[in-house]
């Protein structure tokens, strides 16, 4: 559903004269759906073949590690590509005037300051140990975007 | 409706339903606690 809501945001985006920036963020958010997919198509699967064998033969079976770090490195770049598509709908909500000036500013800044952090924590343990494991921080500019779009 | 406010009404219901999934797992229990477990122990508590 998010994909799609990402899908008319951006024809509104075009309509309203951005017709370049609006279309790569939502690519990328398309992009970062399909890795957060392939998270739980890879990741929830196998900890649970995983956990079977673990419980058969009180040994976690040495394929699990390598699949997590798979599974998890799809989540990653789920968030960090979310992310950098919220900066770039953040970018054409600016340019198009579309929304409030602040909805625009609160956006953007909110994908680039987190797609860093996402970039500079990627791969560490930091990043797993931390409610950053669980996909939220990508999808709440949505929620003040698509607020904004009603009460406009 | 618009196209606007339909996809405000979108961009909200998903949000809320993605949400409020995670929420969902997060109030069953033990879920918060296997996430914070090391991946060496999760296929254990998971088998319980």
């Amino acid at each position: 559903m998010a994909s799609l809501a990402y899908v008319m945001l951006t024809a509104i985006l075009r309509d309203a004269g951005d017709p370049i920036v609006s279309t790569l963020a939502s690519v990328l958010f398309l992009m970062g759906i399909a890795s957060a997919i392939g998270f739980w198509a890879l990741g929830v699967p196998v900890t649970m073949l995983a956990a079977e064998e673990a419980a058969r033969t009180a040994i976690v079976p040495q394929y699990y590690e390598r699949h997590q770090v798979a599974a998890e490195s799809l989540l990653e770049i789920y968030i960090f590509l979310g992310l950098l598509g919220t900066a770039g709908f953040g970018w054409a909500l600016l340019q198009t005037g579309l929304l409030l000036s602040w909805v625009g500013w609160i956006t953007l800044a909110w994908g680039l300051f987190f797609a860093g952090m996402s970039l500079k924590m990627a791969g560490t343990r930091a990043v797993r140990a931390t409610p950053n494991a669980i996909p939220l921080l990508p999808m709440v500019m949505q929620l003040t975007i698509g607020i904004s779009l009603l009460v406009k | 409706m618009s196209l606007t406010t339909a996809t405000g009404i979108a961009l909200i219901l998903s949000t809320l339903i993605y949400h409020g999934g995670l929420a969902f797992l997060y109030g069953r229990a033990h879920f918060g606690e296997v996430l914070n477990l090391s991946r060496g122990e999760k296929p254990f508590t998971i088998a319980k």
